[in-house]
């Protein structure tokens, strides 16, 4: 009441209405003051603080009259009208609670699955580096699978692999059956060409129809829906590169004649050629058509590559077959490996890996796809 | 009135009205159990103060009754995010979180005054204040009341919003701060800025000053 009458004799305004509009506006240090005011109005304010304004009004009649000001706010905006409800809000019936609880829950559970299977996928890819390096060098080495294939040839991305894979291929030829792997059936000039050993294992049945294993065999099925059946072809050890695969002699004709034409042939392919892998592990491609090709020189010399690359030739091949046959072209012979003569050794385990990471990588995306639509579907709920 | 415990980190001295009601605990709890009519009975309780609050927050009768609405729905919805504590700042918080989507969505301003929807038929839901005031003071507390819910509408949103929940709805700053979703400093700011810009308003009028002046002596 003190303040209240104190502030009225104070207030420049009280002796005429003239005065009435002429109050400062505040300044930065007057914000200060009042907010500290009203925060000492409410009793939102410490010990210290409190102290202090306290101090400051004893001295200060600017402060007291803030203070009071703030105090006269305050009470008239306590009272302004009861703003009474127009109508009753009562429920009439229970909404809906679970759509968007439940929406919410898978939200957030899909994101966190989405995110897991990226991770996954990441750790996929850096421990399979021979995805992309097959990837890479798979294309040149296409155009020599067709050259030693027939016309209608099913023919397909040749596969290759890293110098890892190499070895190994080479190692699991050394160990077939003479008579069965490519090449070590071949004798001198070891011309076979275009022996196409076509391995397809029905999905989700690991094929040991396939004759040889390699790390490159997963890479055809990197995109298991563009070439439902994916062909691994052997190609002659000097496979053309992409730019020029037409009518590129297999510079196997020049290869001296070795028992195990794996890695004569690999010793024999420039860095930048596509080796020869013989075959490919049918297992790491559950639907997959595992091609083993071997080249004669005169067939790489005479058949003229009319498609030069893999993407081409993918619609050509038949769809994944769960038989294996073996097809001949130019003066090839049959020899195709037997279904189930070669171990794969390492190689399977690194194919295994290398097509676990498409495939998480394919979910990943389905899972950030569904999480989007959860999301659609909660605000839609919410609304 | 100061928490020693709150003084020393600066805190609030008291918090007015965030305990929680026994009462209000029970019905909550039932309504979680699916019992709607303890649920209605929370809704008349609150209703006046959500409707008032989303009122002067939207300043359109019409709009505040949607958002009224969807705030108990949403309420309803939601019950199993109640955690204690007051249930009205909690069902505050929710309808002034429709309120804000509403102003932001049509970056809405208070464009009718609360004087208006009282005199409208179809929205006499302003009760005034009970007391035995004379006619010369009911004439100049309307006035006081009409300069103050226009210089309301005049605030930033923000700001309006602070002070209506703390000033004329009586949240303390933590529920303040958790309705609208900052700290209680910032609580603190915008609450002295909106008094102060008040203030300018009622000390521009001297009848302005004395109506209150006369308010506060009668409080």
């Amino acid at each position: 009441m003190e303040e209240h009458d104190s502030r009225l004799e104070a207030r420049p305004g009280a002796d005429g209405p003239s005065d009435s509009g002429r109050i400062r506006r505040p300044d930065h240090r007057d914000d200060t003051r009042v907010e500290r005011l009203s925060a000492y109005l409410d009793g939102w304010v410490t010990d210290r603080e409190r102290s202090e304004v306290e101090r400051e009004m004893a001295g200060d009649a600017a402060a007291r009259e803030a203070l009071h000001d703030l105090r006269l706010v305050r009470t008239a905006l306590s009272n302004l009208e009861t703003v009474r409800a127009p109508r009753s809000f009562a429920l009439t019936a229970p909404p809906a609670r679970r759509p968007f609880a439940l929406f919410r829950r898978l939200e957030w559970a899909t994101r966190g699955a989405a995110g897991l299977t990226a991770l996954a996928f990441a750790f996929a890819l850096v421990n399979g580096p021979q995805v992309s390096e097959t990837i890479t060098t798979a294309m040149p080495a296409a155009p020599v699978a067709l050259q030693s294939a027939p016309a209608p040839v099913e023919a397909g991305p040749t596969s290759a692999s890293t110098a890892k894979a190499r070895e190994t291929a080479t190692q699991t030829l050394d160990i077939a059956p003479g008579g069965a792997v490519p090449g070590t059936a071949g004798s001198t000039n070891d011309t076979r060409a275009g022996a196409v050993a076509t391995a397809a294992a029905p999905a989700g049945t690991p094929s040991t129809a396939a004759t040889a294993t390699s790390p490159a065999a997963p890479v055809p099925t990197v995109a298991p829906a563009a070439a439902p059946a994916t062909t691994f072809a052997a190609p002659t050890p000097a496979s053309a590169p992409a730019s020029t695969p037409v009518a590129s002699p297999a510079p196997g004709t020049s290869a001296p004649p070795a028992p195990a034409p794996a890695p004569r042939t690999l010793q024999a392919s420039p860095p930048t050629a596509t080796p020869i892998v013989p075959a490919a592990s049918a297992d790491s491609t559950p639907v997959s058509t595992v091609q083993a090709t071997r080249v004669t020189s005169e067939a790489g010399a005479a058949a003229p590559v009319s498609t030069p690359t893999p993407a081409a030739v993918v619609p050509t091949t038949p769809a994944p077959s769960t038989t294996a046959s073996a097809v001949t072209g130019g003066s090839q012979d049959a020899a195709m490996p037997a279904p189930g003569t070669l171990t794969p050794v390492s190689a399977s385990e690194n194919a295994k890996t290398a097509s676990v990471a498409p495939a998480l990588g394919v979910l990943a995306l389905l899972l950030v796809l569904l999480a989007i639509i959860e999301r659609a579907g909660a605000r839609a709920a919410r609304a | 009135m100061t928490d020693p415990a709150n003084a020393a980190s600066g805190g609030p001295a008291t918090v007015r009205g965030a305990t929680s009601d026994p009462a209000v605990d029970a019905l909550v709890t039932r309504a979680r159990a699916g019992d709607m009519t303890a649920f209605n009975t929370l809704v008349l309780r609150f209703q006046d103060g959500v409707y008032g609050l989303t009122l002067r927050m939207l300043g359109d009768p019409a709009a505040a009754e949607d958002a009224t609405q969807d705030a108990f729905i949403r309420a309803w919805q939601r019950l199993e995010t109640y955690r204690g504590g007051s249930f009205r700042a909690w069902l505050f918080t929710i309808a002034a979180n429709r309120a804000r989507d509403e102003l932001r969505r049509h970056s809405r301003r208070p464009t009718r005054s609360l004087d208006e929807a009282r005199d409208d038929p179809d929205h006499a839901d302003i009760d005034p204040p009970d007391s035995a005031p004379t006619a010369h003071e009911v004439l100049e507390q309307s006035e006081l009341r009409q300069a103050l819910e226009a210089a309301l509408r005049a605030l930033p949103d923000d700001w309006r919003e602070v002070v209506v929940l703390a000033d004329v709805q009586g949240l303390d700053y933590v529920e303040v701060a958790a309705v609208t979703g900052v700290a209680v400093g910032t609580v603190k700011s915008r609450l002295s800025r909106a008094r102060g810009r008040l203030r300018e308003v009622i000390r521009n009028s001297p009848e302005l000053f004395e109506a209150a002046g006369r308010l506060t002596d009668r409080r």
